[in-house]
C-alpha cells in the first residue's frame, strides 16, 4: 500500500479546507487499499506559504494550495487562481473541462516538476471592508488596502491605491487599528469567522478583485509517475467529484455568512456600474501587459480569453439563463410548502 | 518506516533530554534531533521540510519586530539611562523591600500591552532590569523569576499574536479573545507582585531595601526631579510605542521602528551619544537575535519532523479513548497543555492540542471561549518550564555572567504554581473570563 | 553565556581557526547594520504615509527581507562569541575533564553537524531552484527572492564552518584540562 502525505495551505479555522478534506475523503473511498493519503492540515509540516517548495522537492508528496499564492513563482499562476474581473467559479469550470483549462494547469504545475487537480470553485470572494464607506474608485486613491494577489496590486497601483499585504492573522488588528483603511481577506463565511464585522461597519461590493477562484492540489510528478494507472484516474474522478460539491458547499456557506453580516449591522455599498466598467479596462490592460512580459502568462491568458470570446454569443442569447439569475420574483414559497405538507 | 509512531514520539522526547543534558546549545539539539528523526522515521526527503521551515521563519513579516525591539533596549541601556532609571526608581520605591520587582511587573505589562511577543519584551527587561537588581543584591531567584514570569505575559495581554493564532484556529473573534485575556493577564501581573512583595516583606535579604540613610541623602525634592529627568525618558517611550499601535498610525513593527528612534532621539538629547556606543549596541542586538532566531530555528524544525512522524496521531488517539468524567478530563487536557509546553513552543502546543482538544471540550460542554482562554493561559507556563521554556532560554541568553540556569530553573517554579492557582480560580469562577467579553456583545 | 568557557575571540589556536573567526566576524560587522537601516526604511515609510499620504510599494518587503538576511548571516559569529547558543548547563558543569570532553564531543558530533550539514545542503538545493525562475515576493512589489535565498546558504556555510573551528577548540581545550588534572 502506498501513503501519500498531503497538506493545505488552510489552517482548520479557514473553511476553504473543507474542500481539501473532501477530497481526501472521496479518494481515500474510491483508491481503497492502493492508496491511502495521510492528510496534515495547514502550517503543521511546513509554513503555508512553503508548501510548493516542499512538493517540487517531493519534500512532501501533495499539497492543496490556492494557485495565486504562486505568482512570485511565475506570474501565470495568477491566473489560474483567479484574476481580477475574469473568471467566475462557473467560468473555470467551464474552461477547465472544454476549453483547454486542465492542460493549462498541467503545463504551469509542469514547469516544477507537479501535476495538478483542479477540484474546488470559490464564487466571488466578499470584496473590501473598512470602517468607513469607500463608494467609488476615486476614493480608493491614497488608501492603503489589504489585498492578496500580484495583479490585484498592480490595479490597486493604478487607482492610487497601495497595496499591503500583511498576514492573515493580523488582519483583524490591522482593520480595528485603522493600520489599513480597508481589507479583504476571503469570502463571507471565512470573514465572518474571522470576526471583521466587529471592526468594520462598510462591506463594498462586488468582490472584483476575486471574482471567482480555483484551488485544487498538486502533486509532485515523480510520485505520480510510480502511481498504477488506475490510481491516477480514481484521483481524477475524487477531483471531479469534489468540483461539483464545492460549488454548492461554498456557495451555501457563504448565503447563510451573509445573513449574519447583515444581523450584525454591516452595511453594504455597492459599486457603480460605471465605476465596475472601469475596473474592467484598467484590468484588461494590465493583463495584456503582463502577457507581454512572460510567455506562459500569455499563452494561458489567451485560453482564458478565447474561451470568453468562444462562449459570449451562446452565453449572450441565453442571458439570464446562463450560469445563475436572480428571479425578479419568485412563486410563493410559502404556498409550496404547505402544499407539500 | 520501521518504527512505529509511538516509539518515534518518546524517542524524540527521550533524544531532547539527552542532549541538553550533554549541556549542547538547544537550538542545535532540537535541530540535531529534527535531522537524525527525519531519516530514521518519515525518510531524508523530509529534510526539506526543515529547509522549508527555516524558511517560513525568515520570511515572515510579524517577527521583523524582534531585532527591532532588541535594538530599542539596546540603545537604552548601552547608553546607561537605564542604570539611572532603575536606581531611581530604587529610591522612589526606597523603604520596600523588593521595591525593583514591583518596577519589573509593571513596566513588564506596559511592555507586554505593547508587543505581542514574549522575545522582545524579555529580551528588553533582561537587558535592562537585571544587571541593576544584581548590582543592588536582589536575589537571582526572584529577580529572573519575575522578569521571566512578567516578560511572558506579552503573549497573553493583548495585543498578542498567539491569540490571533488562537482565534484563527479555534474560528474565535480575535476581539473577544483580547477581551477575555484582559483581566486573567492582569491578575497573573497582581498575583506576581503580591509574591514578590510577600516574599522581601518576610525576607528583606531578597530585595534589599534602601537604608534610611542612603535615602535621606537624597532630597524628595530632588528626587522628583530625577524621576522626572530618568523615568520621563522612559516613559515617553513607552507611551510612544503603545500610542503609535493604538492611535492605528503603525503596525507592531512599526512601532517598534518608532520606538527604536525615539530611544536613539533621548540619547542624543541627554548627550549620551557616540558612535563607539552605538556600533556596540548594533553588534549586541545581533548577537541577541541570532541567539533567539536560531531556537526558534531548532524548535520549527524539531516540531515539523515530530508531526511528519506521526507524533501528532499518537496524541490525539490517546485522547481520544479516554473517560474520566467532565472536570477529571477538563484537568487532564489542562495537564497535558503543562506537559506539551514543557517541550514545544505554543505553536507547536496550539497545532497539536486544538484539532483534538476543541471537540473533546465541546463534547464536554464547555464554553470554547473560556476554554481556548484556559489554555492560552496554561501556555504561559511553556515560556517558564524546562527543559524547552522560551523565557528561561532568552533570559540565560542575556542574562549577565554569575547567573546560571538553575538560578532561572529555581527561579520561575513559583511563578508557575501562581499560574496553575490562577486557572484554578478561573475554572471555579469562569466570569474572570467571560465577564468582559460578554460585556462588548 | 555557557558556564563552560568554550571559545571567545581570543581564545587562541591555530591560524586555520583565526580565519574562520575573521571571516564570521566580517561578516557579522556589515550583516548587524542591517537593523538600522531596517528601522529607517520602516520610519521612512510611516512617514511618507503620514505626511505625503503615500506609502511606498516595498518597504514592507525589503523590511522582511533586511531582517531575514540579518539574522540568517549571523549564526556563526554567534557561535563564536558565545561558544555555542544558549544551551543547559546544570549537568555539564559537574562534569569532570574526561566526562566532560566526551559529553561536549558527542553534543557537535551527534547534533550540531548532522544539523549544520543538512542545512548546507539542502539550502543549496532551495537558493537554486530560487534562481532557476528568478523568483520574486508575491506582492505587486515584486522584490527578487534569489539573494535573500542566497545568504541563506551562505548563513549555512558560515555557521558549518564556525562549528569546525569551535569544536577543533573544543578538542584541544579538552585534552588540555585532561592534563592539567593529570599534572595535578
Ligand atoms: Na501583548
Ligand atoms: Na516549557
Amino acid at each position: 500500500q502506498t501513503t501519500m502525505q498531503m497538506t493545505t495551505t488552510w489552517t482548520s479555522g479557514i473553511n476553504l479546507i473543507e474542500g481539501d478534506k473532501k477530497f481526501v475523503e472521496i479518494a481515500n473511498k474510491l483508491t481503497g487499499d492502493d492508496l491511502k493519503i495521510q492528510f496534515f492540515e495547514g502550517n503543521t509540516l511546513v509554513p503555508s506559504t512553503q508548501v510548493f517548495d516542499a512538493v517540487q522537492s517531493n519534500t512532501i508528496s501533495a499539497s492543496a494550495d490556492w494557485p495565486g499564492y504562486w505568482a512570485g513563482k511565475d506570474s501565470a499562476f495568477g491566473l489560474l487562481g483567479s484574476y481580477p474581473m475574469l473568471f467566475t467559479a462557473a467560468d473555470y469550470i467551464l474552461w477547465t473541462q472544454q476549453w483547454g483549462g486542465f492542460d493549462a494547469f498541467q503545463e504551469a504545475y509542469g514547469k516544477f516538476g507537479m501535476v495538478y487537480l483542479p477540484y474546488a470553485v470559490v464564487s466571488m470572494e466578499s470584496g473590501l471592508r473598512a470602517k468607513s464607506p469607500i463608494p467609488t474608485l476615486d476614493d480608493m486613491n491614497g488608501k492603503r488596502i489589504r489585498m492578496s494577489g500580484r495583479a490585484q496590486g498592480e490595479i490597486l497601483k493604478r487607482l492610487g491605491a497601495a497595496q499591503t499585504q500583511i498576514a492573515g492573522g493580523e488582519v483583524y488588528q490591522a482593520l480595528e487599528r485603522g493600520v489599513v483603511d480597508a481589507a479583504e481577506f476571503s469570502g463571507p463565511g471565512v470573514d465572518f469567522g474571522m470576526g471583521l464585522q466587529e471592526v468594520t461597519q462598510y462591506w463594498m461590493t462586488p468582490g472584483w478583485h476575486q471574482p471567482g477562484s480555483m484551488t485544487g492540489v498538486m502533486i509532485n510528478k515523480d510520485f505520480w509517475d510510480k502511481l498504477p494507472k488506475d490510481v491516477q484516474e480514481k484521483l481524477k474522478i475524487a477531483a471531479d467529484a469534489t468540483l461539483t460539491w464545492s460549488l454548492g458547499y461554498f456557495e451555501h456557506d457563504a448565503v447563510a455568512a451573509v445573513r449574519k453580516f447583515k444581523k450584525s449591522g454591516t452595511e453594504v455599498v455597492q459599486l457603480p456600474d460605471a465605476d465596475v466598467a472601469r475596473l474592467q479596462e484598467i484590468s484588461n490592460q494590465a493583463l495584456v501587459e503582463e502577457a507581454c512580459a512572460n510567455p506562459l502568462f500569455a499563452k494561458i491568458a489567451a485560453s482564458q480569453v478565447t474561451f470568453m470570446a468562444d462562449y459570449a454569443e451562446w452565453r449572450g442569447m441565453a442571458g439570464e439563463f446562463a450560469m445563475g439569475r436572480n428571479l425578479k420574483t419568485l412563486p410563493d414559497v410559502d404556498k409550496l410548502k404547505s402544499c407539500a405538507g | 518506516m520501521t518504527l512505529s509512531p509511538e516509539l518515534f514520539t518518546i524517542l524524540m522526547f527521550a533524544g531532547l533530554l539527552a542532549g541538553l543534558l550533554l549541556g549542547h546549545p538547544l537550538a542545535f539539539v532540537l535541530g540535531g534531533l529534527a535531522v537524525l528523526f527525519a531519516a530514521i522515521g518519515p525518510g531524508i526527503q523530509a529534510f526539506g521540510i526543515v529547509i522549508n521551515r527555516v524558511w517560513g521563519l525568515a520570511d515572515s513579516y510579524v517577527m521583523v519586530a524582534i531585532p527591532i525591539f532588541v535594538f530599542m533596549a539596546r540603545l537604552l541601556s548601552d547608553s546607561g539611562i537605564t542604570d539611572r532609571l532603575f536606581h531611581t526608581l530604587r529610591l522612589l520605591f526606597g523603604p520596600i523591600p523588593g521595591g525593583l520587582n514591583f518596577a519589573v511587573i509593571i513596566i513588564s505589562v506596559l511592555l507586554a500591552a505593547t508587543t505581542g511577543m514574549v522575545g522582545a519584551s524579555l529580551a528588553v527587561m533582561g537587558v535592562l532590569a537585571l544587571p541593576a537588581m544584581m548590582a543592588y543584591g536582589y536575589r537571582k531567584e526572584t529577580s529572573t523569576g519575575a522578569i521571566a514570569a512578567g516578560g511572558s505575559l506579552g503573549i497573553l495581554i493583548p495585543p498578542s499574536i498567539m491569540l490571533v493564532v488562537m482565534g484563527g484556529y479555534a474560528s474565535l473573534s480575535v476581539g473577544k479573545l483580547f477581551a477575555a485575556a484582559l483581566i486573567p493577564g492582569l491578575l497573573l501581573a497582581v498575583c506576581y507582585a503580591l509574591y514578590a512583595g510577600i516574599l522581601c516583606w518576610i525576607r528583606p535579604e531578597y530585595g534589599p531595601p534602601v537604608s534610611p540613610e542612603e535615602r535621606a541623602q537624597t532630597s524628595t525634592g530632588r528626587l522628583l526631579l530625577m524621576l522626572l529627568k530618568e523615568v520621563a525618558p522612559t516613559m515617553l517611550l513607552i507611551l510612544g510605542v503603545l500610542g503609535s499601535i493604538f492611535a492605528g498610525i503603525a503596525t507592531v513593527t512599526e512601532a517598534a521602528s518608532i520606538g527604536a528612534l525615539i530611544a536613539l532621539l533621548i540619547i542624543i538629547a541627554y548627550g549620551r551619544f557616540n558612535l563607539r556606543m552605538l556600533k556596540v549596541a548594533v553588534l549586541e542586538t545581533g548577537v541577541t537575535t541570532a541567539m533567539v532566531m536560531f531556537v526558534a530555528i531548532g524548535a520549527t524544525a524539531f516540531t515539523g519532523i515530530f508531526v511528519a512522524g506521526g507524533g501528532m496521531g499518537v496524541v490525539q488517539s490517546f485522547f481520544n479513548d479516554l473517560e474520566i468524567g467532565r472536570w477529571g478530563t477538563f484537568a487532564l487536557l489542562m495537564f497535558a497543555v503543562f506537559i506539551a509546553g514543557m517541550f514545544l513552543d505554543w505553536l507547536g502546543v496550539i497545532l497539536i492540542c486544538f484539532p483534538i482538544f476543541l471537540p473533546i471540550a465541546a463534547t464536554l460542554g464547555f464554553d470554547k471561549l473560556w476554554f481556548v482562554m484556559m489554555i492560552a493561559i496554561c501556555l504561559q507556563t511553556s515560556f517558564l518550564t524546562p527543559p524547552v521554556g522560551y523565557a528561561l532560554f532568552y533570559l540565560k541568553g542575556v542574562a549577565p555572567p554569575g547567573i546560571t540556569t538553575m538560578h532561572i530553573y529555581r527561579g520561575v517554579v513559583p511563578f508557575v504554581l501562581i499560574i496553575l492557582g490562577v486557572i484554578g480560580l478561573c475554572a471555579v469562577f469562569p466570569g474572570i473570563v467571560t465577564w468582559l467579553p460578554g460585556r462588548i456583545g | 553565556m555557557s558556564a563552560v568557557p568554550r571559545a571567545g575571540p581570543a581564545a587562541g589556536g591555530g591560524s586555520v581557526l583565526k580565519m574562520a573567526d575573521r571571516l564570521n566576524t566580517a561578516v557579522a560587522l556589515v550583516a548587524v547594520w542591517l537593523v538600522p537601516v531596517m528601522v529607517a526604511v520602516t520610519i521612512m515609510d510611516v512617514a511618507l504615509r503620514l505626511l505625503a499620504g503615500r506609502a511606498t510599494l516595498w518597504a514592507f518587503d525589503a523590511t522582511v527581507q533586511l531582517y531575514a538576511a540579518h539574522f540568517l548571516l549571523l549564526g556563526g559569529y554567534t557561535l563564536m562569541r558565545s561558544g555555542g547558543h544558549v544551551g543547559v548547563d546544570i549537568l555539564r558543569e559537574h562534569a569532570g575533564p574526561r566526562l566532560g570532553l566526551v559529553m561536549d564531543l558527542l553534543g557537535w558530533l551527534v547534533f550540531f553537524f548532522p544539523f549544520a550539514l543538512v542545512m548546507v545542503l539542502w539550502s543549496w538545493d532551495f537558493m537554486l531552484k530560487s534562481w532557476a525562475i528568478y523568483e520574486t515576493s508575491p506582492g505587486v512589489a515584486a522584490l527578487p527572492v534569489y539573494p535573500i535565498k542566497t545568504l541563506f546558504f551562505a548563513g549555512t556555510v558560515l555557521l558549518l564552518i564556525q562549528g569546525l573551528a569551535e569544536f577543533i577548540r573544543c578538542i584541544g581545550q579538552g585534552l588540555a584540562r585532561i592534563g592539567g588534572a593529570l599534572i595535578r
